[in-house]
Order: structure tokens, then C-alpha cells, then sequence
């Protein structure tokens, strides 16, 4: 009984921990009129690293590629987030943007 | 030393080390020219907690030494299992900062907004810890 919530306790601990890094919102103060009529655009990308080692290192370019042409009238207002979420011997870096464009 | 004054030392310490931990600072463009500035401030914040420091923490105490095994066997198999590059401790919610830009725009009703901060830090205490996210702004009145 003991090991068996033990076991429990170890399943429910590593269960998918993240970590945030950074989280900046910045604003274009000549646009901030267009907050009203704006249209808030999600956008995540992300890369599997599997003991450092990742195939696919454009992601933050991709995002950046995703979000020019979601907004092709450029944004007022920007939030981009870096994060990891971790797993077994490996990890997920991602990139979310929150952007509200014209 | 008995071992209530033991925990009661070790509780104290913890509970007067916690500080305040900064990660990451970002200032934008601030502009004093187009009327009066009013501060505001928008943060949230989640519980963080190293499983494995933790776990850890009770092998480096435990009394016999197939229990401090034990522990410390759980506390390899909790780091490899949330591997990866950490800013403070784990959450287990990586959502929590996802408001932050409509909590921005609800801060400041005039909707003019100047001199954005934004900020990642942490109060620590031992293995445990609030992640914050905190944006500083001015409202343009």
C-alpha cells in the first residue's frame, strides 16, 4: 500500500511541469487607437528537444513569419511569451504571440 | 538539539530566506509629452515547486539510509522526468500568464497607454516559490 502511493505520488509529481521565461507586452503608441476595432491572433510554435539535441530550430522565425501574415496590416499591441514544457528526458520550447491587428 | 527545535530551526530559516528573485526585465518607450501619467500595474502569478529538490531535501534528513536511497532515487527519477531549462521553479500550469495582454488593455479605460515594464520574477522559499509576471505601465490621461 505504501509503495503503491509512493508510485501515485511520483506519477502525480512529474506530472507536466512547465516554466515560463519571459513575458513582455509592448504597445505602438501611434496605433493605440485601434485598440477598439482590433482582432486578437493567437499564434504558438514550438521545437522537441530530446537531450538537447532538436531538428528544428526556425521556430521563433516561423512564428514571426505566422504573425506578418495574420497581421499584414501590422499589430498595436504584442505579447510574446517564451516557455518550456518538460518530459521525460526531454523538453518542449514554445513560443506563443498574442497580437491585436488591425 | 531535539528535533521539534530541529524542524522549528529549519521552518524558520526557510520562512526568513524567502526572497524576491528577478528573472527578466524588458522597459519600452515612454512618452511625457502627450498629458498626465498615471501608474498601473498588472501581475499574475502561479505556485512553483521543485518536486525533486524537495524530495531531496528528505534524503539529505531522513534518519536511516535506505530510506535517504529511497529518496534519492525518487528525486532522480522526478528530475529526469520534468527535464529541460527551468526560469524559477516548475508550474504546473503554463497558462497562467495568458491574460496578461487583456489585462493590460482592462487596466488603463482611456486605452493610452505609455511606458510599458514587463517583468519575471519570483519570491522563493526553498522549493517552493510564486512565478510572477508583472507589467508596470502609464495610462495617458
Amino acid at each position: 500500500m505504501k509503495k503503491l502511493f509512493l508510485l501515485f505520488s511520483l506519477v502525480m509529481l512529474s506530472a507536466c511541469t512547465s516554466s515560463i521565461h519571459m513575458s513582455q507586452v509592448a504597445i505602438e503608441e501611434k496605433r493605440i487607437n485601434e485598440f477598439e476595432n482590433g482582432q486578437l491572433i493567437n499564434i504558438e510554435k514550438s521545437q522537441k528537444n530530446i537531450l538537447g539535441f532538436v531538428y528544428d530550430t526556425n521556430y521563433v522565425d516561423k512564428a514571426y513569419e505566422s504573425l506578418l501574415k495574420q497581421c499584414p496590416q501590422g499589430t498595436s499591441m504584442i505579447n510574446v511569451e517564451y516557455l518550456t514544457n518538460h518530459g521525460f528526458m526531454s523538453w518542449t520550447d514554445k513560443i506563443r504571440i498574442k497580437a491585436l491587428c488591425k | 538539539m531535539p528535533i521539534k527545535m530541529k524542524s522549528m530551526f529549519g521552518l524558520s530559516l526557510l520562512l526568513i530566506g524567502g526572497c524576491s528573485q528577478l528573472h527578466h526585465v524588458h522597459v519600452s518607450d515612454i512618452d511625457q509629452s502627450r498629458g498626465r501619467l498615471t501608474p498601473f500595474t498588472v501581475k499574475v502569478n502561479e505556485l512553483g515547486f521543485d518536486a525533486a529538490q524537495t524530495v531531496q531535501i528528505g534524503a539529505d534528513v531522513a534518519k536511516s539510509a535506505s530510506t535517504s536511497e529511497d529518496l534519492e532515487f525518487i528525486a532522480f527519477i522526478l528530475a529526469i522526468s520534468n527535464f529541460g531549462p527551468t526560469t524559477g521553479n516548475p508550474v504546473y500550469n503554463d497558462n497562467y500568464a495568458e491574460q496578461i495582454l487583456v489585462e493590460v488593455v482592462k487596466a488603463c479605460p482611456s486605452r493610452k497607454i505609455t511606458g510599458l515594464t514587463s517583468i519575471r520574477e519570483a519570491t522563493n522559499i526553498g522549493p517552493v516559490s510564486g512565478e510572477v509576471v508583472r507589467i508596470n505601465g502609464y495610462c495617458i490621461n
